[in-house]
């Protein structure tokens, strides 16, 4: 796998969805940079990736959470982040001028940690629910339903807002 | 007003992402490159590999094949026919002094079963546990 294609494909959304997990840039960074180490050294074994794309994202989520393990030192680097309030859309989005988006935003952070990934892997990755699955270790219903209650609260919350 | 219930998600995906801080994907390649680098395997080390395997394919390969030819030999001997494999499988043991307590017995009874006619295998089963559980001053 030639890596300089791999990062022009999907490196600035894996640092986007890094940045949205781990809340730094530094940090997003640093994850991102183990992920194409991990990348690099996967010679063979790209030949068994079906869907290169759910696989980075799986990846990168991965290297995520050992980081947040060996940073919070703990082993259950994912249970550590859940805890912490999960993604945050916040650090991964740029402020939106209007203030109206800006709260949308915040509300957007309200939401359960779970939801708000299935919901930003598909709205700013546009992966679909089989790869969110794939990546987050849930099934292809579990990661739809997510993302649709994520989006049922986000629009209730939109609605609070707007009124 | 955010009045479309679709246009929630319309709103939050014309949202910009923040920009990847400049030179992070120098950064971010070159130390790709260099974890690669470093697990490249050598020529040097590839041939040794598969020198290695090599052997130790010819090694378990040979145990079997020696494996059989003495299991064929003994299930001769214990036949009571003589091969040329069990030929040499009647020379057990002639040369260690310790053995021969054992040596003599089984080659008596060995001697026994071909008088008698009979098939060695009775023999064989009457043996079993001898080497167990008798007493080793009997035996020696």
């Amino acid at each position: 796998m030639n890596l300089e294609e791999l990062y022009q494909r999907h490196g600035e959304r894996l640092y986007g969805y890094l940045l949205f997990r781990l809340g730094s840039a530094e940090d997003a960074e640093d994850v991102l940079q183990e992920a194409f180490c991990r990348f690099a050294r996967y010679g063979l074994r790209w030949r068994l990736v079906r869907n290169p794309q759910a696989f980075v994202f799986k990846i990168a989520r991965n290297e995520a959470n050992r980081f947040l393990g060996r940073k919070v030192g703990r082993r259950e680097g994912e249970a550590a982040m859940l805890r912490a309030g999960g993604g945050r859309f916040e650090a991964a989005l740029a402020g939106p001028e209007e203030s109206e988006m800006a709260i949308l935003l915040k509300r957007a952070d309200e939401i359960p940690p779970d939801q708000k990934e299935a919901l930003f892997l598909k709205v700013f990755d546009g992966l679909t629910f089989k790869e969110i699955g794939s990546v987050c270790h849930i099934s292809t219903n579990t990661a739809a339903s997510r993302y649709r209650l994520g989006l049922a609260r986000l629009r209730k919350a939109a609605e609070g807002a707007s009124r | 007003m955010i009045d479309d219930r679709s246009d929630v998600e319309t709103k939050l995906a014309g949202l910009a992402a923040r920009p990847a801080p400049p030179g992070m994907r120098d950064r971010v390649l070159g130390a790709a490159r260099a974890a690669r680098a470093k697990d490249v395997i050598s020529p040097r080390a590839w041939f040794a590999a598969a020198a290695c395997a090599l052997l130790i394919v010819a090694a378990l390969g040979a145990d079997g094949v020696l494996a059989r030819r003495q299991a064929a030999g003994i299930a001769a001997l214990l036949d009571g026919r003589s091969t040329e494999k069990s030929a040499g499988l009647m020379d057990w043991g002639a040369d260690l002094p310790e053995l021969a307590g054992i040596r003599s017995l089984v080659m008596a009874r060995a001697g026994l079963a071909t008088e008698a006619g009979l098939p060695l295998r009775a023999y064989r089963d009457l043996l079993k546990g001898v080497l167990n559980h008798a007493d080793p001053e009997i035996l020696f």
